[in-house]
């Protein structure tokens, strides 16, 4: 059964294949990786009438995960689970105090109760009449949880804790009664996730200025801070909790 | 036998060669089949991807000028941002306005010349075309604002296959409005490939962006 083709077929037939190989690698490789691409964020139910951003996505968390942090940022911050799922309890290395001041481009003043550090805190411009939100970080370096149950300003009628959640596609604004900060976590107010609500303003809110607040925790009791205004930008962070 | 051996060599090496290439193309295979079912062209984008694709919807609305505008027409060959939510919306409608507009600023003319954002009210009543004109102009001049009848922008929200906003009463009287979250993003070829939802930040927009406007997406 040995072959008995010429020297030379044989060798042509060796250099074919490689060649035909290598063709074949090359043409599927092409395309190979924006395939891959497309496939980080894929559309998990595949609904005709939501959006597939509908149902609470990994992909919208991967959204989040992959941006590129701000300038100053840390490497550790970029990579901490805490940039895509800011609801969860944050792991304390992910964004202590001084991090989040480094990272984000609206820190300002810290505030300090007790066991609480709170930080990075910034209300949206807006007119009398309208409405705002209040964003901030707690930090809580105690060794029980605290929550915060309650807000208080002067500039506005009412104020209220809200949290945004999806539902069907559709992004619903709620009350909510009790926003936890686990011991030595930390948990961030920010758009499409906690936010402070300013209903009612009786005063403008104007880019530069200060406006005072009043939270209240649990454990720590009536903290009072400050919330620098800013013109609709960045909140802390530069994006949305991804939900 | 040395002679054998050495003849064989050849052989082997070939089915080796050729095995090799095979493998490699089974192994892209379903690759390929994935390709005839994902949304193209398939490029490394950070939004969110439609699948199936949506068709750019056709609906006349009123601008902040209160002239009528043609969706389809007026955003015809740009890439186009829309948006569906209200002005008294104190979260999630300001910062994606805030993040896109801040965006759009650092990237280059020819860029941003080519691109459209549209905000659709889903609270026309609370909305009207100066107060859209107003809210927007805190982001960007060149942002569009579309209003309309309830009727008409419930229509709107259809035809871009989100899903309806409705109110939410708070106890004094006033409401709130839930809405699709997620801004549509249409290129060039009438057709939304990507979404762009809560979490979006500056750095996703200014990634994709300039990519929505340069990968050759055309007319089709």
């Amino acid at each position: 059964m040995s072959v008995t083709f010429p020297t030379s077929l044989r060798r042509t037939a060796v250099i074919a294949a490689a060649l035909a190989a290598l063709l074949l690698a090359a043409a599927c490789n092409g395309n190979g990786e924006e395939q891959s691409a497309v496939k980080a964020s894929p559309c998990p139910t595949p609904d005709v009438d939501a959006l597939c951003t509908s149902t609470p996505s990994a992909a919208a968390a991967a959204a989040v995960a992959t941006a590129s942090p701000p300038p100053t940022a840390t490497a550790a911050a970029t990579a901490t689970p805490t940039m895509a799922r800011p609801m969860a309890s944050p792991s304390p290395a992910a964004m202590s105090p001084g991090g989040m001041a480094a990272a984000s481009p609206v820190a300002g003043p810290v505030f300090r109760s007790g066991a609480l550090t709170i930080s990075a805190v910034t209300a949206r411009a807006a007119p009398a009449g309208e409405r705002s939100a209040a964003y901030l970080t707690v930090a809580n370096t105690g060794s029980g949880e605290d929550a915060l149950i309650a807000a208080a300003s002067a500039v506005a009628d009412t104020v209220e804790v809200h949290e945004v959640v999806m539902e069907g596609g559709l992004a619903k604004m709620q009350p909510v009664a009790r926003i936890p900060v686990p011991a030595g976590g930390k948990e961030t107010l920010r758009p499409g996730g906690y936010h402070v609500m300013l209903i009612g303003l009786r005063q403008e809110l104007k880019e530069g200025s200060t406006i005072s607040l009043t939270l209240t925790f649990e454990r720590a009791g009536a903290v009072p801070i400050e919330a620098r205004v800013i013109t609709y930008a960045m909140p802390a962070g530069g994006g949305m909790a991804g939900r | 036998m040395t002679s054998h051996a050495q003849r064989r060599l050849p052989v082997l090496l070939t089915l080796i060669l050729l095995s090799a290439g095979l493998l490699l193309a089974c192994g892209r295979s379903s690759t390929a089949s994935e390709r005839a079912t994902t949304p193209e062209p398939a490029v490394t984008l950070r939004g969110t991807v439609l699948n199936p694709p949506r068709a750019k919807p056709a609906f006349t609305l009123t601008d902040s000028s209160g002239r009528p505008y043609d969706f389809r027409r007026e955003t015809e060959g740009s890439v186009t941002l829309l948006f569906f939510g209200y002005t008294h919306c104190p979260d999630i409608c300001p910062t994606h306005m805030a993040l896109i507009a801040h965006a759009l600023k650092g990237l280059p003319a020819e860029v941003t010349s080519r691109i459209k954002v549209v905000f659709v009210s889903v609270d026309p009543d609370r909305d009207p075309p100066e107060r859209l004109k107003t809210w927007l102009g805190h982001f960007s001049a060149d942002f569009v604002g579309l209003t309309g009848s309830q009727a008409e922008v419930d229509a709107a929200q259809t035809a871009a296959g989100v899903p309806l906003a409705f109110r939410q009463p708070f106890p004094n009287g006033d409401y709130s409005v839930a809405h699709a979250a997620t801004v549509l993003a249409y290129t060039t070829d009438n057709t939304a490939h990507f979404g762009y939802p809560l979490g979006t930040s500056v750095e996703d927009w200014t990634h994709d962006l300039p990519r929505l406007v340069q990968n050759g997406w055309t007319h089709r």
